[in-house]
């Protein structure tokens, strides 16, 4: 369960990532980027070393369902192939054993391997790219010194042609690449800085709530502002009171990413589920107040499709047995036609309770006063729907099971039921203006709307390849033009 | 109470009302939301305003004015002599102003008020009208026998607590949860 | 369009034997057909229907699964379907009115989840006692089963092995994961009982506990476990359905098997059903699973005599519908002056197993004794409202009605005995097919135990639980624990099955579950059904091996 959301995730992180590389392919766009060696502490220290993979996460992507820590296998599916993730264990044979702290530094921050290969984008160096050298230093300490090694490769990622050339990924890297790590800025406190420092870098923020452009490239103009991975929906975080989380309290914010949850408010699924798992709620109280403080010091960026209140602040609670028991009959076969209330008492009232306001304990959060029901658009909750939650923080597992996002799953709804009890619930619970159709079911339950720009990049996939060299000639001169006109 | 059978299959038309009869001899749950008064809409809607305030004496709980519509209509249909009653209930009360259900049960002049008092009080506990020969069920979660113990135990098929939450400690006996 | 394709395994029956063995088989790479006599319903629709009931009737663990005319059952709500399928006699009818659900899932839509192993002694009551008959095979052999069926259901039980059961018995495994919690009552019942040498034990229950397990949630005390999970927390087989079918099994729902088609060799070459037209079909295979268990399972074999086999299909010791066994109950309510509350947690947690083991056996039967821990708030309310209350006083006596009362159950081991016997009826069900009659009597051996042991056991708890009301229903009732119709041992003229649950006169025919139990013990068959269905299904997939 657990290893299929991990993959879940990277998969959307990953579909994002091929955006920019199939674009660079096609379009050849191309931009230069100065390079800068590592300058750090040689013998860095493990322990920090340690807290900063947490902090980034490496775990998730980096181990295979029930394999060991770091070494490898996940199988990521992307719209164009499976990726593996590679053994960093320090491994001579099989992992990173044989890494310098420069060939380290090359494959983290500049997303080179040693042998001088392109990663793919998988690995989120971008955001890595702003790491301290001394962090860098740290990180190599920790991955050789204290990391168990394991002699054993996982799978060869092979992807079909254009997309085996990798290293058609450094006309990307050259475009969008950070080129340095992060400044500190002298008129911020250092708390802000290190909250900047760890949203920015380490905890890549942005790679999921900020919008992208036609290029995929981050709209650094509304950053974290909210933007779909097409399944989930990562929201809106800046501190707008309406469209962001403005309303919340530095305590709040930490709360939710120390725990997942925020009684009356909202909880973590999907990618968030599993960032709060792996990373958040195992950084320091220091450093989630010092993300809190950087967040709530962003623009903050208004939707103007938002009404008057908050996400949070939608919906009552009602029981809609009032108007069903005894008429309803008692019934041999399934009715085909059952309305969204009666799927909703059928399905989630169990757990959720008669009218949607959870359990006493708070373990079932209310449907009302939720940022689920509250949002906009119905993303999130047909994905929790489909694909429930499963987080687990200290022990302590929050679950929720899915509902047909997988063939084995016990109760099964199909896309028809999922638009009916979603509507129930939005005009019941949460934001009544919200429609959910059985086509944006199906389309999520897919994997998400698929990109005009993929299939523009999978159309010039071909062309693009042979032609690369003499685009890369003629776009090289006139890029910035040329990449108006194409736009 | 009826049963809906998938109508799929072709099952003989006989055997399936021989099966509903006798069903609906012991149990006929009523569609009551679709039952319509013969007095029409403003009759309807004085009845359900009788129902209520005559319920609201009887029973010392928060009452849900929806399920009041649907049990004052269920016991329109099944239950003989009922709107005499009520308005009788109605009219007493109005008349001798008893400040509570204790007070107006021991003024209650004959068995049949006291009965028809009884059944609308059972009817809010249980969430079922037990008619002359049909049982229609109104209320199940908002059924008041389950009120009583609600700090200590479940409405069964809702969830009492997160997993594992629940433990061996009981509040007092004498300890009501205020309604 | 069945009728083209031969399936290597052909399963009748979709409750937790038929779908443990068809998902063996098909991660086996087998193809497999499971047939279904009732319909498949939703899980929503089975919930609601539940809270649809008139309150008498949510006490009837059947009732929200009233079934469709075609696949009528035992124990029933109404005269009408009393009418269309019952036929008991005996001394004791009414103790095998056995309830159970002919739809897609089985039986396990409204079990308790309780799993108690047999013990090594259960297996050997002849040898060890003088009484009943010896299991084919011993507790060794049987254990890894049991083991891989509680991993397969995901059952949790205690991590202490002082509350395991069997005592003192090695197991292979640990449970998949730890106890649940006790609430009030079935904790203040432990501390009471356990002074009297009577050690209640937190039952191993497959309910997942604390966390999720094969992508289904943790129980949330919900306590209604029967007559169904709200959200499959108790393993039901019904969960396991869309797994199977993921996985390429073919189910087919309400289609009523009547025939079992034996070639010249006793060699099983097909199963005819009915579908709810009438109409009658046919579906070929290599190897097949009757796993309706042991009211269903006979009666089908028996109806499947033709002139080769005039007693029915694997009937040449005349063993078939003999045996038929349950655990007797009986029930007495209590009520007492300081609370209980039962009600917090699941509808069972927790038995007394220590009084089924004992030299006694050779004279009376053990049992297990019980405190139901079902939410007693609508049967305080029933009982408080007959007494005229109304206010204050109404209030407060459904709350002592509630917390005050309790339920004490004891179910007592039965023997195989040939007198015990399903047979065809003269009379007829919906599509024309005989009924089972089932003739019935718990036995001296039971009524011994009963008169000499439990009812004064009961007495006892009573008393010590300071109760100031014992009110026993003499009457023995059902456990719902239907076993022995196909009965195992190892001789082929005084038994139906061998050791692997395999028919004794035809190689590709298996009769795995309750029914090919040659004892009952005291506990809940359904883990013991499981462990066997384990064991049949590594045979069948073994026999396609060296085929």
């Amino acid at each position: 369960m657990q290893s299929w959301h991990n993959s879940r995730r990277l998969d959307l992180m990953i579909q994002r990532s091929f955006f920019y590389t199939v674009t660079v392919c096609s379009l050849a766009v191309i931009a230069l980027s100065a390079t800068h060696p590592a300058k750090a502490d040689p013998l860095g220290n493990p322990q920090r070393g340690q807290y900063l993979a947490v902090a980034s996460d490496c775990v998730a992507c980096h181990t295979a369902p029930h394999g060991q820590p770091f070494a490898g296998g996940l199988a990521m599916h992307t719209p164009l192939g499976v990726i593996y993730s590679t053994n960093i264990t320090p491994s001579l044979s099989a992992g990173i054993g044989h890494y310098s702290l420069e060939d380290f530094d090359k494959a983290v921050r500049r997303g080179v391997r040693k042998d001088g290969a392109n990663l793919y984008p998988a690995m989120p160096y971008t955001a890595y790219s702003y790491l301290t050298d001394q962090d860098i230093a740290d990180l190599y300490a920790y991955f050789q010194k204290e990391v168990a090694p394991v002699d054993k490769k996982g799978p060869v990622t092979a992807l079909p042609f254009p997309m085996n050339i990798r290293f058609s990924m450094s006309f990307w890297n050259m475009l969008f690449l950070n080129g340095k790590p992060y400044q500190a800025d002298a008129t911020k406190s250092a708390e802000w800085n290190r909250g900047a420092y760890l949203v920015q870098g380490a905890t890549h923020c942005g790679t999921c709530h900020t919008h992208r452009g036609f290029l995929m490239q981050e709209d650094l103009a509304h950053p974290l502002s909210g933007a779909s991975l097409g399944t989930w929906y990562a929201p809106n975080i800046t501190p707008d009171t309406v469209s962001g989380i403005g309303s919340w309290s530095d305590q709040d914010l930490t709360e939710y990413l120390r725990t997942g949850r925020l009684h009356g408010k909202a909880q973590a699924g999907g990618g968030m589920g599993e960032a709060v798992e792996h990373s958040f709620s195992r950084m320091s109280s220091g450093d989630l107040n010092a993300i809190s403080v950087y967040l709530r010091s962003l623009k903050p960026v208004s939707d103007p499709n938002d009404h008057t209140s908050s996400r949070f602040q939608q919906g009552h609670d009602v029981s809609p047995a009032v108007e069903l028991r005894g008429a309803t009959p008692i019934m041999d076969h399934n009715d085909d036609t059952a309305s969204g209330a009666a799927l909703f008492m059928g399905n989630c009232a169990s757990c959720h309770g008669a009218s949607a306001q959870g359990s006493k304990d708070g373990y079932y959060p209310s449907l009302w006063h939720n940022s689920v029901t509250g949002a906009s658009r119905g993303d999130n909750l047909i994905s929790t729907i489909l694909y429930g939650v499963s987080r687990s923080v200290e022990g302590r597992q929050a679950f929720m099971p899915g509902f047909g996002g997988k063939s084995g799953d016990a109760v099964q709804l199909d896309d028809s039921q999922i638009a009916r009890l979603s509507n129930f619930v939005f005009k019941t619970y949460g934001r009544s203006d919200v429609q959910v159709t059985p086509q944006d079911v199906a389309l999520i339950r897919k994997g998400g709307p698929a990109s005009p720009l993929l299939l523009l990049s999978r159309v010039g996939m071909a062309a693009g390849a042979i032609l690369l060299l003499v685009l890369c000639a003629v776009v090289f001169a006139t890029r910035r033009h040329k990449a108006r006109n194409i736009v | 109470m009826r049963i809906s059978r998938s109508t799929s299959p072709r099952i003989g038309r006989r055997e399936l009302l021989l099966g509903m009869s006798s069903l609906s001899a012991l149990f006929c749950v009523q569609a009551t939301r679709a039952a319509t008064l013969s007095g029409g809409a403003l009759r309807s809607g004085v009845v359900h305003q009788k129902f209520m305030s005559v319920s609201s004496l009887l029973v010392p709980h928060k009452l849900n004015e929806t399920i009041g519509i649907r049990t004052a209509d269920a016991m329109i249909a099944t239950v003989p002599d009922f709107p005499e009653h009520l308005e009788q209930l109605a009219s007493f009360i109005e008349a001798k102003k008893p400040a509570d259900v204790e007070e107006l049960m021991e003024a209650l002049p004959d068995v049949s008020l006291k009965n028809a008092a009884q059944s609308i009080i059972e009817s809010w506990y249980t969430g079922a009208v037990q008619g002359a020969s049909t049982i229609s069920v109104i209320s199940y979660e908002e059924a008041l026998m389950f009120k009583v113990t609600s700090d200590v135990m479940t409405i069964p098929s809702y969830a009492i607590s997160g997993p594992n939450g629940w433990t061996a400690d009981a509040p007092p006996l004498s300890q009501l949860p205020i309604f | 369009m069945v009728n083209e394709t031969k399936y290597d395994v052909v399963v009748v029956g979709t409750g937790v034997v038929g779908c443990l063995i068809a998902e063996q088989a098909l991660d086996a790479g087998l193809s497999v057909l499971m047939l279904e006599a009732g319909p498949k319903v939703d899980r929503q629709t089975i919930v609601e229907n539940f809270r649809n009931l008139p309150p008498s009737l949510r006490h009837h663990w059947d009732a929200p699964f009233p079934p469709p005319p075609w696949a009528p059952v035992l124990e029933t709500r109404t005269p009408g379907e009393e009418n269309a399928y019952l036929d008991l006699t005996g001394p004791n009818a009414t103790a095998y009115q056995q309830g159970y659900v002919r739809y897609a899932g089985g039986a396990t839509w409204h079990w308790a989840g309780i799993c108690w192993r047999m013990t090594p002694e259960d297996l050997k009551l002849k040898s060890l006692y003088g009484v009943g008959r010896d299991w084919a095979f011993d507790y060794e052999t049987l254990e890894p089963y049991y083991a891989r069926a509680e991993y397969a259901l995901g059952v949790c039980g205690p991590t202490d092995a002082a509350l395991q059961w069997p005592p003192k018995t090695p197991r292979s495994r640990p449970y998949p994961m730890g106890p649940l919690p006790l609430g009030p009552g079935e904790q203040r019942f432990t501390d009471v009982m356990a002074p009297l040498g009577l050690q209640n034990l937190p039952a191993p229950q497959a309910r997942n506990s604390g966390v999720s397990y094969d992508g289904r949630p943790a129980c949330c005390g919900n306590n209604n476990c029967f007559p169904v999970c709200p959200i499959a927390a108790k393993y039901d087989a019904a969960t396991a359905l869309p797994r199977i079918e993921a996985k390429g099994g073919k189910l087919l729902t309400n289609a009523v098997a009547y025939r079992i088609e034996a070639d010249d060799r006793h060699k099983i070459q097909a199963v005819h059903y009915y579908d709810p037209h009438r109409t009658s079909h046919r579906v070929t295979g290599r190897a097949f699973v009757i796993a309706c268990n042991g009211i269903e399972t006979p009666k089908l074999l028996l109806l499947s005599k033709d002139d080769r086999h005039p007693n029915g299909i694997a009937n040449s010791s005349d063993q078939v519908g003999r045996n038929m066994m349950d655990q007797p109950k009986l029930k007495a309510t209590v009520e007492m002056s300081e609370p209980l509350w039962t009600g917090v947690g699941p509808v069972q947690g927790s038995s007394i197993l220590n009084t089924s083991q004992g030299d006694f056996r050779s004279e009376y039967a053990g049992a297990m004794f019980r405190m139901e821990n079902m939410a007693r708030g609508s049967i305080g309310a029933a009982e408080a409202l007959k007494k005229g209350l109304y206010g204050r006083a109404l209030d407060q006596e459904i709350r002592r009605l509630s917390a005050c009362t309790g339920l004490l159950v004891v179910e007592h081991e039965p023997l195989p005995s040939s007198i015990n016997r399903l047979t065809l009826s003269d009379k007829k069900d919906w599509l024309g097919l005989n009924r089972p009659r089932i003739y019935y009597d718990v036995g001296d051996y039971v009524r011994r135990s009963a008169e000499q042991y439990t009812i004064p056991t009961l007495k006892k708890m009573a008393a010590a639980l300071g109760a100031t009301k014992f009110d026993l229903n003499p009457e023995f009732l059902h456990s719902d624990h239907i076993m022995g119709g196909c009965i195992m041992g190892k001789d082929p003229s005084d038994s139906v099955v061998d050791v692997d649950c395999r028919s004794h006169d035809h190689e590709n025919l298996f009769l795995p579950g309750g029914a090919a139990m040659t004892t009952g013990g005291s506990g809940n068959s359904t883990i013991t059904m499981a462990a066997l269905a384990l064991k049949a299904a590594d045979a069948i997939v073994a026999q396609f091996k060296t085929a």
